[in-house]
């Protein structure tokens, strides 16, 4: 039995084999020399000669010994190489097709799954990342699907589960942060300290905030800095300890965030203390908290549920509520108490975090993967052609004795060798595409900054392609051994037409026009879908449209005061004032602000009372509070359909109006007069709104959402020093628009010393053209549209070379044929139409089936389309043809060249 | 490589081991020549070794660590390789030296048996 050492042993004999040999001679030639000398001792005259005889050649025994020095089959191996590496420099064209169509394969699909890897298989970056969930609420006929718990909710929650090891709560917003003269806007998460440990999170640098700092009444003005903004912002300066400006307070820095931490995808920049008010945990309406938690050891997710659901029958009766209309959205009730049927609703964190990203990334895994498919068959295509090519090759070396495996081997290592190349050219592509991703679309998919070609995604795709090469490479040595040698030699090079093999290169094709059909259905849908987001009425105006954020900060006094929010009458004076002078620029035309930027507006839900309401509505909520500054509809160019538009008078007049969009119209005076009626949004006690108009409906949440319902009120009309309910609040934060004539460029110098003008310490964020916005709102289709069109421009192309390749080589075959036809009288022109026919019907099958799995397969797909049917006929109608012509032009080469061969020269080389 | 050939291989490995690594023991290290000589002078003549058999024996027996070669000067004055058994190589021997003991007496007994 041969022992690992020997092992050892003869892989190093392997690896340094010079050295040895000389030492192995010199030995050798030691043995010859004392066997000659003993025969020169016994008198022998030709002692030489006759010791050589005696103890054997030098030469036969340098090659045994070196056989058990080495390991013979690791030799071999780079010989092969080597031999692999010389017959493919000698067929260039093999080489850098065969090397291309799989690099191009696996480029793809390396950075694809680099994408599925980075944003949907690797773990959050929190500690037991599966154990967390998150919580929203539901209620029965709200029309909502999520919304936020109340802190009343979230308290009684916190004390009354028993699977949760810790739940915390949080908001997000954004806040103005002044450093080195300069002012910022940044992303804020204000939450509690058991957010904070329910994450598991630790800093990098300080402490996180402790649980008497938060969840009280006035929070102590501190802040964790994320290490992203500690850097850029700070330079890393030790800042731990001092105070810095966020939204016009002086706040202490406690702590900074390890590097990457987040939350909830939202690239979180401060985080800052999370208060409530003296009333919160009482106002039981009001649903502000997002929830985390994060599940016991042992304790599942189905396990919390069901106890959740024993907690809900039992919820009222604990809190000593009596449920009745009043409570209905606010008390979690059963699913037996019908309409007022209320619950906490859990969803393990990664899944809500990724929402419906995850089915774009698996549409856009499966296309590459067909891609591959395509590659592999295109590769095993080639691979056959030569192996057709090289018959006589193997013929004569199996004649001179060359061994079945050992031609399995030579074939084989050729495979490998493509195979390593394209894979090392996709990983090189892969990593191009990636970074040409990331940079393009940067905020399309959640978690993409965490997306890089990995260590792990490169060695699966660098195996996918060598399983790749040693299938399809096996495939055409599998029919060499079935075919008898002297046949093949008998029948000399221009052997009859191997009718089988010829065969699987047909279905080959046939199989790679099939996926690429589907490929391209699927890309023309997202188009078509892209297309219709862009025409889709939006409900105004958006040529020429600039927009920017701005946030006045909340002053200190006001911030102490323990009522709801800030009375501040000030700041909405100061907003009028920004307008006015905006209004002054040249270049403008008419510029307002409004709190929700239409297509990126959230949810702005208060539980309403509605006069004469017609809905069935049990709780009426519509979706968005719409609060305005003057010149509103001009500006935006949203068409009033009845009624009037906000103006000068009603700013200073003491009934309050409002202009509603026709979906509210529609939806609660169905068949009233809109004109006259009322409504009281959020717990206001003695005010009522009046309609005065009905505005066309913006589609404010997106443009592949349904326009919600949705009113309108003035900014200026509704403020007061003393506002009672958050619906009366004076905005914080407004997103200003103009209509201009002059580019973005020319007019942003002047945009940014307006705002200064007004406020130094307020930043001017995303000031950009509405279109932009447009842009942005439809960046996962459009990022699914472009990927998919250019992996059909790919499939199609590869496609096209396997029809190309199985023609000309038919047309090589039959040459013979072709001329003897020819030299009978057969015309150019039928030559050419037979070939093209021929490709026609490899094609022509190709779309059939492609068609057919399409119509089946793009069903999938039918949740990421936008006003298009998955079976949209005008889509297979404009892509068959498209891929018809494509084949055809494929076919024409090859048919050319039949057409024109020479007779006289065909038949003379026979 | 014909069949004949490697048949005859396979069936002196075993045995060209234990004859060298004997040879050692009673010699005391030796070079490769000296080791072919000896056999043949045992046998009688009827052991010829060539080096394409000897030499890979000497290798594969070194590589497994029953063997240590050192260069030194033969009382000629010329180079050689010189073969000596380590301590593993001597175990080997004992054990090897068992093995046959036993099987020549299976083999005996068995061919000997003639009813």
């Amino acid at each position: 039995m041969r022992t690992i050492r020997e092992w050892i042993d003869r892989l190093l004999g392997t690896l340094g084999f010079r050295r040895r040999d000389f030492d192995l001679e010199s030995e050798l030639r030691a043995h010859l020399e004392l066997a000659a000398e003993d025969a020169r001792r016994r008198g022998d005259s030709d002692a030489v000669r006759r010791a050589r005889l005696h103890v054997g050649g030098l030469t036969q025994a340098m090659d045994a010994a070196r056989d058990q020095r080495g390991l013979p089959w690791l030799d071999d191996l780079a010989r092969d190489v080597r031999h692999g590496l010389r017959g493919l420099r000698r067929s260039p064209v093999f080489a850098s097709v065969a090397i291309l169509t799989l690099s191009l394969g696996i480029g793809a699909n390396t950075a694809i799954f680099s994408i599925v890897n980075g944003v949907l298989l690797r773990p959050l970056a929190y500690p037991s990342p599966a154990q967390l969930v998150y919580l929203d609420t539901g209620s029965r006929g709200d029309g909502l699907s999520s919304f936020p718990a109340s802190v009343a909710e979230y308290l009684e929650f916190q004390q009354f589960n028993r699977s949760f090891a810790e739940v915390g709560a949080f908001r997000t917003g954004e806040t103005n942060l002044a450093a080195a003269g300069r002012a910022v806007r940044v992303r804020s998460a204000i939450v509690d300290a058991h957010l904070l440990r329910t994450l598991g999170v630790q800093p990098a640098l300080g402490r996180l905030f402790t649980n008497d700092e938060t969840g009280v009444l006035t929070p102590p003005p501190l802040a964790l800095l994320s290490y992203e903004v500690w850097r850029s912002t700070f330079g890393e300066q030790p800042i731990v300890g001092r105070s810095i400006d966020v939204g016009g307070r002086r706040v202490q820095v406690v702590g900074i965030m390890p590097p990457g931490m987040d939350l909830m995808d939202t690239h979180t920049e401060i985080w800052l203390p999370l208060g409530f008010t003296a009333e919160e945990p009482r106002a039981r309406n009001n649903h502000t908290l997002s929830l985390i938690g994060r599940l016991r050891e042992g304790i599942t997710i189905d396990a919390a549920r069901s106890e959740l659901k024993a907690l809900t029958e039992t919820w009222a009766a604990r809190i000593s509520i009596t449920p009745g209309p009043d409570h209905a959205g606010h008390v979690f009730l059963p699913a037996s108490t019908g309409r007022f049927a209320h619950s906490l609703r859990m969803t393990p964190l990664a899944d809500q975090i990724l929402g419906r990203a995850s089915q774009s990334i698996w549409v856009l895994q499966a296309a590459v993967g067909l891609l591959l498919l395509i590659a592999c068959a295109n590769l095993a295509n080639l691979l056959l052609a030569r192996a057709e090519t090289r018959q006589h090759e193997f013929a004569v070396l199996t004649a001179l004795g060359a061994g079945r495996g050992r031609l399995v081997r030579k074939v084989m290592t050729e495979s490998v060798i493509i195979a390593a190349g394209g894979g090392a050219l996709g990983v090189v592509f892969a990593r191009l595409a990636v970074a040409a991703l990331v940079r393009s679309f940067p905020s399309s998919l959640p978690r993409i900054s965490e997306v890089a070609v990995d260590p792990g995604v490169m060695t699966t795709s660098i195996l996918v392609a060598v399983v790749c090469g040693l299938l399809f490479g096996l495939a055409p040595v599998v029919r060499t051994r079935t075919n008898a040698t002297t046949e093949t030699l008998a029948s000399s090079r221009r052997g009859s037409a191997g009718t089988t093999r010829y065969r699987l290169r047909r279905a080959l094709v046939t199989l790679e026009t099939a996926l690429a059909v589907i490929v391209i259905i699927g890309a023309g849908l997202l188009l078509r879908t892209v297309h219709n987001l862009k025409t889709v009425d939006a409900g105004f105006d958006r040529s020429r449209l600039m927009t920017f954020s701005i946030t006045l900060p909340v002053s200190e006094k006001n911030l102490r005061t323990a009522r709801i929010g800030v009375p501040d009458k000030e700041r909405t004076i100061t907003y009028q004032r920004l307008i006015d002078q905006l209004r002054g620029l040249p270049g403008v035309v008419a510029a307002t602000a409004m709190t929700g930027l239409p297509l990126e507006s959230p949810l702005t839900s208060y539980q309403s009372e509605i006069s004469n309401n017609t809905s069935e509505e049990p709780i009426p909520a519509f979706n968005f509070y719409q609060r305005v500054m003057s010149g509103y509809f001009d500006t935006m160019g949203i068409p009033i359909v009845q009624g009037r538009g906000f103006e000068p008078a009603d700013e200073a007049s003491d009934g309050w109006v409002t202009v509603v969009n026709e979906a509210l119209a529609n939806k609660y005076w169905k068949g009233l007069n809109p004109i006259g009626q009322r409504l009281r949004p959020g717990g206001l006690k003695d005010r009522w709104f009046t309609v005065i108009g009905v505005a066309k409906d913006v589609k404010q949440s997106g443009v592949d959402q349904r326009s919600g319902t949705e009113a309108y009120v003035l900014a200026n009309q509704i403020a007061t020093d003393t506002p009672t309910t958050w619906v009366a609040l004076s905005p914080t934060t407004l997103n200003v628009v103009m209509r201009t004539t002059l580019p973005l460029a020319t007019l942003a110098p002047a945009i940014t010393r307006a705002v200064r003008s007004i406020d130094t310490s307020v930043p001017v964020a995303r000031l950009r053209e509405m279109d932009e916005v447009f842009t942005e709102s439809i960046q996962r289709p459009r990022l699914l549209a472009h990927l998919l069109s250019a992996f059909s421009a790919l499939a199609l192309a590869l496609a096209a070379i396997g029809v190309y390749g199985v023609l000309a080589y038919m047309v090589a075959e039959r040459r013979r044929e072709i001329g003897v036809r020819m030299a009978l009288g057969a015309g150019r022109a039928r030559v050419l139409r037979e070939v093209v026919a021929e490709g026609f019907r490899l094609t022509a099958a190709g779309i059939v089936a492609g068609s057919a799995s399409a119509l089946f397969l793009n069903q999938l797909l039918a949740s990421l389309l936008f006003g298009v049917r998955p079976s949209d006929a005008a889509t297979f109608a404009t892509a068959i043809p498209g891929i018809a012509l494509v084949a055809l032009i494929a076919c024409l080469l090859p048919a050319w060249r039949a057409s024109r061969l020479d007779p006289n020269a065909v038949l003379r080389a026979e | 490589m014909s069949h004949k050939a490697a048949a005859k291989t396979d069936v002196l490995q075993g045995t060209l081991d234990l004859m060298v690594l004997q040879t050692l023991d009673v010699l005391g290290p030796q070079h490769g020549y000296a080791i072919a000589a000896r056999l043949e002078q045992v046998s009688s003549g009827a052991l010829q070794l060539n080096m394409g058999t000897l030499y890979p024996a000497l290798m594969r027996l070194e590589q497994r660590g029953l063997l240590k070669g050192t260069w030194g000067t033969t009382d000629t004055n010329r180079k050689a390789r010189y073969y000596a058994l380590t301590t593993v190589g001597r175990r080997e021997l004992a054990k090897e030296k068992e093995a046959w003991d036993r099987m020549t007496t299976i083999m005996q007994a068995l061919l000997q048996n003639k009813a």
